[in-house]
C-alpha cells in the first residue's frame, strides 16, 4: 500500500448529507436510501492471511467492538512522508552535485506486528508462582521483614552506631523529661505535727527541680511510711509542679519504758517516737516490761478498768511476757493472772471501793491464783496483825 | 479396558482432591475460543431468596471466581492442529482467569468436541447374587455389558448407566436394595480418538496443569442448555460452535446419544471470505455484525462497506448489500442444519416422546436462525442459553458458553460412570495372580 496514492480527502466521502446518527428514519422522504454503513476497518495485519485470522482478529478489543465504537475510533494516523522535491536549482549546469542532499532514507516498513497477547512460558510460570499463597506471603511480608531486620542488625553491629543510638535515645528522653509540664519544683507535706512533716520531707530526699518521669511515687510512699510516726502517706503530683504528701500520723496512746528509754506507742502497739521525759506526756499511761507493746490492747482495757485507782496508778508492768502487774504509788502492786486479768482487777477495784483495801498497809495484792487471792502486808502491819491475833487468842509467842 | 478404568479413576481421584482443596479450573478448548473458568467450592450457600435463581440453577456447591477467554489458536474442528499455538491460547486463558481469581489452579477439567465421538448403546444382564440388589451387583452388571469393537486407537470417554432393568421392570434409576432375580442395565458409551485426547492432555500438561477430568462437549452443553423437564422428557441439544456442531440427545436425565459434525460457524465465515474475496477477519466481522439467514426487503438496500487496507483503493471501496451477505450465509447454515437433521434421524430422534430441539453455541446467535431451524428440524425448536451459575461474569452468560457452564455443573455434580463402581473381585484378582506367575517364570 502506498501512502502517496491515497487521497485522504477522498477516503470518507459522506454518502449522505451530514446527519446526526440518531435521527435517521427510514424510509427517508429526502433520500430514499439508507446510508452506507461502514464495516469498520479491519485490523492492521501483517501476518499472511494463510495464518488464519484468530491470531489477529481482535486487534483492538475482544469481543469485537460494536459499530459506534469502531466509528469513534480515530482513523489510523499514519505520518505522511514529505514528498521528495527536486533540489531548487536554476540549471543543471549550475548545480553543485555535492550539495544535493541525500534523499531521506525512508525506513523500510517494519512489519507492524500486533503483540502476541499470550504470555510466554516464563511469564506464565512466574505468574503462577506469584499466585502461590506461600510465595506471595513470603514476598509481601517475610521478605520486607527480613530486609528490615537485616539492615537494622547490620547497622547495629557497629559499636559506635549503638552508642549513637543510645545517645540519641537518652537525649530524646531527657528533652521530654525536661519539659516544663513535667517539672516538679517543691514539696508540700501536710501533717498534723510540723516535726513529722519536716522529717518526712527530709527522709524522702527529693532534690528539686525533678521531672515527674523520675519520681517513683510508690517507692517514695514506702519510704515515707517506713517512718515510725507515719501510719499512712498519700503522694500526688499536683499542678504547678508541687509534690503533695499527705501524712496520717500515728496517735500515741501509751508510753513504753524499755531498757533504753521511753517510747510512745500507738493503739496497735507500734512505736511512734522517742520520748525524752515521762513528764512530757503525763496524760498517757505507762507500760513497761519486755513484750508489753504486743499486748497493748489488754493493757488499755486494764487501764480503763482501773478507773477509780487512776490518781494512784504508776503504770503496768509485763512480767515474763505472760501477765501484767499493776503498779501504784507507795510501791503497791496488783499481781494479775495471765488469764482473766480483767476480772481479777475488777475484783480488786471492787474490794478497794468497798473496804479501801489499797489504802491500807498492803504491799501487794496477789490475784495470780483467782481462787486464792493473797495480800502481802508490810512488816509493821504484819507485826501488828500478829500482836492483835495473840491478844485475841491469849497466846504469848 | 482396565487401563482406561484405572486412568479414569485416577482422574476422578484428582478431581476429588482438587475439590477438597477448593479450587478447580474448567476449560473449554474450542475452535473459536478457549475459555477457562475457575470454580471455588464450598463458599456459596445457594441462591438468595428473591434472586430469581431457581432450584435447578442453585449450584450451591461452587462459585465462579475467575474467568478468562481468548481466541483459540491452532485448533481445527475441535482438535489440536498446532500444539504450540494452542498452548499459548490455553496459557492466555488460564493466566487471565488466575489473575481474576487471584489464585493458582493445578487441576483442570477439560471439555472438547473433536475426536470423532461415536456413541454406543450397550446392555448387560446378570443374576442377582443375594436376594436384594447390592452395589456389587451393579458393578457386575456394568461389567457384563458386552463391549463393542470401538476400533483401534480409540478410547471410552463416557460410559454411563442410563437405565436399569429388574426382572420385568424397566426404567429404574437406582435398583439398589430392591428385590429381584435378574438385573439388567443399559449403558451409553461414548468413544473418542485416543490421540486427540492425548494431545489435549499433553497441551495442558505443558501449561503445568493436571487434567482432572474429561467431558464431551455435546454432553456438557446439553446439561447446561436443556432445562430440567427437557432433560427428563427427551430433547436434543445442538451446540453450534466454530469448527464443529455437536448434538446430544437426553432423556430421563441421561445422555443417550451424542454426535459431532465437522461443520460450524468457521465454514460460514470461510464462505463469506472466499466469495467476497476479503480477509478472514473482515469476513468474521461482517458475519458478526450484519449476518443473518432471513433476508427482507430492507436488506437489499442496506449497503455494507467491506473496507480493507489492501492498498487497492477500488477493492477497499467495495460495498455489498446485506441480502448478498445473507445469500452467502444461508446455504451453509442450511447445510449444517440438514446434516444435523440427518444425524438425528439416524439416531432415531423421532421415536422419542418429546422432540424438543435446543440450539445453543456461538453460531446459534445468527439472527433468524430459529426460523430457519424450525423449517428444517421441526417445529419444537428454541434457542437455548446456559443456566445461571453463581459468579459467572455477564460476558460469559451467552449461548457460546453453554459447554463450559455445563462443565461447571459436571464438575460439581458428576453423573455416575462405569468407573465409579468398584471392579468385581474375580476380574480384579486376575492381575496380581498373573503378575506372580510372570515373576516365577522370569526368575526360576
Amino acid at each position: 500500500m502506498s501512502a502517496l496514492t491515497r487521497d485522504p480527502s477522498a477516503r470518507r466521502a459522506p454518502a449522505a448529507p451530514a446527519r446526526t446518527r440518531g435521527t435517521w428514519h427510514w424510509p427517508d422522504p429526502v433520500e430514499g436510501m439508507p446510508p452506507t454503513v461502514s464495516a469498520g476497518t479491519p485490523p492492521e495485519s501483517e501476518l499472511p492471511i494463510a495464518a488464519r485470522w484468530p491470531v489477529e482478529m481482535p486487534a483492538r478489543a475482544w469481543p469485537p467492538m460494536p459499530e459506534p465504537e469502531v466509528a469513534r475510533r480515530p482513523a489510523a494516523a499514519q505520518p505522511q512522508p514529505e514528498p521528495m522535491l527536486p533540489p531548487a536549482v536554476a540549471s543543471v549546469a549550475a548545480m553543485d552535485w555535492a550539495e544535493i542532499p541525500e534523499p531521506p532514507v525512508t525506513p523500510a516498513r517494519t512489519p507492524n506486528r500486533t503483540r502476541d497477547p499470550s504470555p510466554s512460558r516464563l511469564t506464565y510460570r512466574l505468574n503462577r508462582l506469584w499466585l502461590t499463597p506461600t510465595v506471595r506471603h513470603f514476598v509481601r511480608i517475610g521478605l520486607p521483614m527480613l530486609l528490615i531486620a537485616g539492615l537494622a542488625g547490620g547497622w547495629l553491629a557497629r559499636e559506635d552506631n549503638r552508642a549513637l543510638l543510645t545517645g540519641l535515645v537518652t537525649q530524646a528522653q531527657d528533652w521530654i523529661k525536661q519539659q516544663p509540664m513535667f517539672q516538679v519544683t517543691s514539696i508540700d507535706v501536710q501533717s498534723r505535727s510540723p516535726e513529722v512533716a519536716e522529717g518526712v520531707a527530709r527522709i524522702l530526699g527529693v532534690t528539686f527541680p525533678v521531672s515527674t518521669w523520675d519520681l517513683d511515687l510508690g517507692r517514695l510512699r514506702q519510704t515515707a511510711e517506713a517512718l515510725d510516726a507515719v501510719e499512712r502517706a498519700w503522694l500526688q503530683v499536683r499542678s504547678g509542679g508541687v509534690l503533695e504528701v499527705r501524712i496520717e500520723e500515728r496517735v500515741p496512746v501509751m508510753i513504753w519504758r524499755n531498757g533504753v528509754g521511753l517510747d510512745l506507742i500507738d493503739a496497735t502497739g507500734h512505736r511512734v517516737a522517742r520520748l525524752a521525759t515521762r513528764a512530757a506526756r503525763a496524760d498517757l499511761p505507762l507500760i513497761a516490761g519486755e513484750g508489753a507493746p504486743d499486748e497493748i490492747a489488754e493493757a488499755r482495757l486494764l487501764w480503763a478498768a482501773a478507773g477509780p485507782l487512776h490518781p494512784r496508778l504508776r503504770g503496768l508492768v509485763r512480767i515474763g511476757q505472760r501477765r501484767w502487774d499493776m503498779v501504784l504509788d507507795r510501791g503497791q502492786r496488783i499481781l494479775l493472772p495471765a488469764e482473766g486479768a480483767l476480772g481479777a482487777l475488777e475484783r480488786v477495784v471492787a474490794l478497794d471501793s468497798a473496804q479501801q483495801l489499797l489504802s491500807r498497809d498492803v504491799v501487794a495484792v496477789d490475784m495470780r491464783n483467782p481462787a486464792r487471792p493473797t495480800l502481802r502486808l508490810t512488816g509493821d502491819a504484819m507485826t501488828e496483825l500478829t500482836r492483835n491475833r495473840s491478844m485475841q487468842t491469849g497466846a504469848v509467842n | 479396558m482396565t487401563d482406561l478404568y484405572q486412568s479414569q479413576r485416577a482422574m476422578r481421584n484428582l478431581r476429588r482432591q482438587a475439590m477438597q482443596r477448593g479450587v478447580i479450573a474448567v476449560m473449554d478448548i474450542g475452535t473459536f475460543k478457549v475459555a477457562c473458568l475457575i470454580l471455588k467450592f464450598g463458599v456459596s450457600d445457594g441462591p438468595r431468596d428473591g434472586s430469581g435463581v431457581g432450584s435447578m440453577a442453585g449450584q450451591a456447591a461452587f462459585r465462579v471466581i475467575g474467568a478468562g477467554t481468548t481466541c483459540s489458536r491452532g485448533v481445527r474442528f475441535g482438535e489440536i492442529a498446532a500444539m504450540r499455538e494452542t498452548e499459548r491460547a490455553v496459557r492466555t486463558a488460564l493466566q487471565n482467569a488466575q489473575k481474576m481469581a487471584q489464585t493458582r489452579v493445578d487441576h483442570a477439567i477439560l471439555t472438547f468436541s473433536g475426536g470423532d465421538m461415536r456413541s454406543y448403546g450397550l446392555e448387560g444382564m446378570v443374576e442377582v447374587e443375594s436376594e436384594r440388589v447390592s452395589e456389587h451387583d451393579i458393578a457386575r452388571v456394568l461389567d457384563s455389558c458386552d463391549a463393542p469393537d470401538i476400533g483401534h486407537g480409540r478410547e471410552v470417554l463416557h460410559a454411563q448407566p442410563v437405565n436399569f432393568l429388574l426382572d420385568h421392570r424397566s426404567g429404574l434409576a437406582d435398583p439398589r436394595g430392591q428385590a429381584g432375580q435378574r438385573l439388567g442395565c443399559d449403558m451409553h458409551m461414548l468413544s473418542v480418538d485416543t490421540d486427540v485426547v492425548q494431545n489435549l492432555v499433553h497441551c495442558l500438561k505443558r501449561c503445568d496443569v493436571e487434567v482432572a477430568g474429561l467431558a464431551a462437549a455435546p454432553y456438557v452443553a446439553g446439561r447446561a442448555a436443556l432445562v430440567e423437564d427437557e432433560q427428563e422428557l427427551g430433547a436434543a441439544a445442538i451446540d453450534m460452535g466454530g469448527g464443529t456442531t455437536t448434538l446430544s440427545i437426553f432423556i430421563k436425565r441421561h445422555m443417550i446419544y451424542a454426535d459431532t459434525l465437522r461443520l460450524g460457524g468457521d465454514h460460514v465465515t470461510g464462505d463469506i471470505a472466499k466469495l467476497l474475496k476479503i480477509p478472514y477477519s473482515t469476513a468474521e466481522r461482517l458475519k458478526t455484525f450484519y449476518g443473518g439467514v432471513q433476508a427482507t426487503g430492507q436488506d437489499d438496500r442496506q449497503q455494507i462497506e467491506i473496507g480493507g487496507e489492501s492498498g487497492d483503493w477500488d477493492k477497499d471501496r467495495r460495498t455489498v448489500t446485506r441480502s448478498e451477505l445473507i445469500g452467502i450465509m444461508r446455504p451453509r447454515v442450511e447445510e449444517i442444519l440438514e446434516e444435523v437433521r440427518a444425524r438425528l434421524d439416524v439416531a432415531g430422534f423421532d421415536h422419542l416422546p418429546s422432540q424438543q430441539i435446543v440450539l445453543t453455541g456461538g453460531s446459534s446467535q445468527i439472527p433468524g436462525l430459529d426460523g430457519l431451524a424450525a423449517r428444517i428440524l421441526g417445529q419444537q425448536v428454541r434457542l437455548g442459553r446456559p443456566i445461571r451459575v453463581p459468579g459467572l461474569p455477564q460476558a460469559a452468560t451467552g449461548p457460546d458458553y453453554a459447554a463450559i457452564v455445563g462443565l461447571c455443573q459436571y464438575a460439581a455434580h458428576p453423573q455416575d460412570e462405569w468407573w465409579d463402581f468398584d471392579i468385581p473381585a474375580q476380574r480384579f484378582a486376575a492381575k496380581p495372580l498373573k503378575r506372580a506367575m510372570k515373576w516365577f517364570r522370569d526368575n526360576w
